[in-house]
């Protein structure tokens, strides 16, 4: 009985040792919803409702809808035509352009260009909390998710802070200065300049050119 | 030298969590596939977890710790993807937590033979 207990004990420490491994890797979110404006730039498609596939074939229709879940199949449809979502690259409404992201789900494309692209996701957060009278309080919170995508084929991949953005410019001098600051003098640049942090992408597809 | 807790905690949680951390680590500067730098160290993480449970229960864990384990790791996910642990929430991570915490638990049989064949030895 005592060697369980220990045991049980040992587990327990254990449990906590290996979340606090987890807690330490975990990459935090520093790109909340104010950090990039969300206008499109680097959009030249016409208006309209157009699905992308993978192989690049573009099917036009008039209304797009998706729907993705743990218990619904990840699926796209325009007009009739149903696609697993998973078989697409994206779709244009209205001009602003929606691109996959993993196996179900779109994100808005906000910095569109030959190298790089920019997207984001938000969405609303709900939480509750219990006081200590026993009061439930409900809060909200917007939640957005940055994703970088290489060309027209890459996937979407999330980024999180400085250093994710500095992965993917590191090669243009002028880009990379711009994002090797401190994080105080990225914020007050960003609180100038809305665009701040999408000019350095816009740079970036610009053959590293301001 | 015989299988022993000490080789045993070296092979199934120290050494995945190492091979985690360099995944970790080098793949931020690129160079590596999407699907190991994503999730790879993920599973290492979950594979370690696992076998520390096992070894510290001389690889006879009740089924309650088995389910522990697996609670925490999807909750872990839950909690990130609901923004109240820093983090970004993923669902895939939590598949592969799961798989290769079975992984670890499929394995156990394994290396429960390796102790008694070294028992075994050292008795002859």
């Amino acid at each position: 009985m005592r060697r369980k207990n220990l045991n049980g004990l040992y587990s327990t420490l254990a449990v906590a040792f290996f979340l606090l491994i987890a807690a330490g890797s975990a990459r935090v979110n520093k790109l909340h919803c104010g950090a990039m404006s969300q206008s499109s730039t680097g959009e030249t498609h016409k208006n309209g409702m157009y699905l992308i596939l993978k192989d690049g074939t573009e099917i036009e229709g008039d209304r797009i809808t998706w729907k993705a879940g743990l218990l619904s199949k990840e699926q796209i449809k325009i007009d009739d035509q149903k696609f697993a979502i998973k078989e697409t690259r994206g779709y244009y409404s209205n001009g602003t352009y929606y691109g996959r992201v993993g196996r179900g789900g779109y994100a808005e494309r906000i910095v569109h260009g030959p190298r790089l692209n920019v997207y984001f996701t938000q969405e609303w957060v709900t939480s509750t909390s219990t006081s200590r009278s026993g009061m439930m309080r409900t809060s909200q919170r917007l939640v957005c998710i940055h994703y970088v995508q290489r060309g027209e084929e890459g996937e979407l991949e999330a980024i999180a802070n400085q250093k994710d953005i500095l992965k993917y410019v590191g090669d243009c001098k002028i880009a990379a200065e711009m994002i090797d600051k401190k994080d105080k003098e990225i914020r007050r640049s960003i609180r100038k300049n809305s665009m701040y942090l999408n000019n350095i992408f816009i740079v970036y597809n610009n053959d590293c050119r301001e | 030298m015989g299988f022993n807790r000490l080789t045993d905690f070296s092979l199934n949680v120290v050494l995945p969590l190492l091979f985690g951390c360099a995944i970790y680590f080098f793949g931020r500067n690129g160079g590596l596939a999407p699907v190991l730098k994503n999730h790879a160290a993920d599973g290492l993480w979950a594979y370690a977890f696992i076998s520390a449970l096992l070894i510290i229960w001389h690889r006879s864990l009740p089924l309650y710790w088995l389910l522990i384990a697996c609670f925490v790791a999807v909750l872990f996910e839950c909690l990130q993807y609901k923004g109240f642990v820093e983090g970004v929430g993923d669902w895939t991570d939590a598949a592969v937590y799961l798989v290769f915490i079975l992984l670890g638990y499929l394995l156990n049989n394994t290396f429960k033979r390796l102790y008694l064949t070294a028992k075994q030895n050292k008795l002859i």
